[in-house]
């Protein structure tokens, strides 16, 4: 199926802006050679509407909107074996980081599970400085209204000592939601 | 020799035996260990997905607070690991050093090191850990399991490393050769999507299983607790139940003579006891 590609951007400032953040984060999409190595060596690409492979020939292409707009980034679990593999050194691990901070930035992420998650996870540690598996878990569960199968297991990790009632905490927790406020900013700055 | 430690949030929590018995066996090898006294969580997996500047500037934070105790870092969660290692790299680079000081709140000389399990025992060398050696580890069937980011990006053999095969090995274990070791578990996407990650822990599990190994071991709390809990959904490994998934420090402590509690082998949802005991002699050849 063709799909129809606005590229709302009549003097190239955005272009200009992508190409200058993959290179800060290493990607060389002009470099890809198309292989395939990468999308073969990935645990998730079966999963993906569109491997590590397609998402490096649309950043070729500029396509940035139609990249960032795949779901399957999300599914990437940052193993880097794709990066490792890359005969060409185009650093496709790198592509797929950097197309989940486009894509939040876009605000196309919202509808994603592991998006949310993710989201739970920086709120957990936002408050306590540390993670907090257990309130973790149930509030992704709320969230989502999807209670994890791991749920079950709760009982068995809290008895083994697995997992803390209460959360655990950095010394000045008021201190540092300051300091993780002026890290959101700064994400917003650029 | 005396290190910085950073346990990290799955070290106090859910990988607990990993923390327990890495100290117990830190303290029988004579390796002081200091716990840097207020820190952080490094953010992985959820901070290098969705913001640039957490993604640094937590683990950042942290390696700066080692900087200032001016000695080495052990860092024994490969998440942790791998996220800490991008700091000390921005940390380098002249052109942002200023920048992540001043967000990270100290000052960066490059004094400290960031060391995973895997180089500080190769630093230690098997031959000291083996003079040691209170039980043989002969008749334990093990597949070596590294999982990603103890060997990528940039670290060693991204494909086959060996160093936990030949210390295993060298303290009496017989290590299988499978072909997934450092094929991922998919840990961090357990919670939101367990389905495709009860498929990659199936696999894995399946593959060491057909491979004879009668326990998988790992130096990553996200993995080993993955590959704990995730192996009943999964085909393969069910035929002869689950495997049970053991730190590495577990397997050295019990050859070091170090008792059940010591190592937390108690604490597992999978019971690695009974493969320990049907298979480990007292005395040993050690």
């Amino acid at each position: 199926m063709a799909e129809k590609i606005v590229l709302p951007d009549p003097d190239g400032q955005q272009q200009q802006r992508w190409r200058q953040e993959l290179e800060a984060a290493e990607v060389v999409a002009a470099e890809c050679l198309q292989c395939g190595k990468c999308s073969a060596g990935c645990p998730a690409a079966a999963a993906m509407e569109r491997g590590p492979r397609q998402l490096m020939l649309l950043a070729k292409l500029g396509l940035i909107p139609m990249a960032i707009a795949s779901r399957g980034i999300w599914l990437c679990t940052a193993c880097y074996s794709c990066s490792a593999r890359c005969p060409a050194v185009a650093n496709p691990a790198g592509l797929l980081e950097w197309l989940r901070w486009e894509a939040v930035r876009a605000g196309v992420a919202e509808n994603d599970e592991v998006y949310q998650f993710h989201r739970q996870f920086l709120q957990s540690l936002d408050r306590h400085g540390r993670v907090w598996e257990l309130g973790l878990a149930l509030g992704y569960g709320l969230r989502s209204k999807r209670l994890s199968p791991d749920l079950r297991l709760g009982p068995a990790l809290l008895r083994r000592g697995k997992l803390r009632f209460r959360p655990h905490r950095v010394s000045d927790p008021q201190n540092w939601r300051r300091w993780f406020r002026r890290c959101r900013e700064e994400d917003e700055r650029r | 020799m005396r290190l910085a430690y950073y346990p990290g949030c799955s070290l106090s929590s859910t990988g607990r035996e990993y923390d327990l018995s890495l100290r117990a066996v830190a303290a029988r090898l004579d390796i002081g260990l200091e716990e840097l006294p207020d820190w952080n969580c490094c953010g992985a997996s959820a901070a290098h997905s969705l913001s640039p500047t957490l993604s640094l500037a937590l683990p950042v934070r942290v390696l700066l607070q080692a900087e200032s105790s001016g000695r080495d870092l052990l860092v024994p969660c490969a998440g942790c690991f791998s996220r800490l290692q991008a700091a000390r790299r921005a940390l380098t680079e002249p052109a942002h050093r200023e920048y992540w000081e001043q967000l990270g709140g100290g000052c960066w000389q490059g004094r400290v090191r960031v060391l995973s399990l895997l180089q500080l025992l190769a630093t230690i060398g098997s031959e000291q850990i083996c003079r040691q050696q209170q039980r043989s580890l002969a008749g334990l069937r093990l597949a070596a399991y590294y999982g990603c980011l103890l060997v990528r990006p940039e670290l060693g053999d991204p494909e086959n490393p060996k160093s936990m095969e030949a210390l295993l090995q060298a303290l009496g274990a017989e290590m299988v050769d499978w072909p997934f070791k450092t094929s991922c578990c998919g840990a961090g996407l357990g919670l939101p999507r367990p389905d495709l990650v009860t498929a990659m822990v199936g696999r894995l599990a399946a593959a060491a299983a057909a491979e004879g190994a009668q326990a998988l071991v790992t130096a990553c709390p996200l993995c080993q607790l993955n590959l704990e809990m995730r192996q009943s959904g999964a085909g393969g490994a069910a035929v002869g139940g689950p495997l049970p998934a053991l730190y590495l420090t577990q397997l050295l402590g019990w050859a070091l003579g170090l008792s059940v509690e010591e190592l937390g082998l108690d604490r597992h949802l999978c019971d690695p006891r009974p493969v320990l005991v049907g298979a480990v002699r007292p005395g040993g050849d050690g």
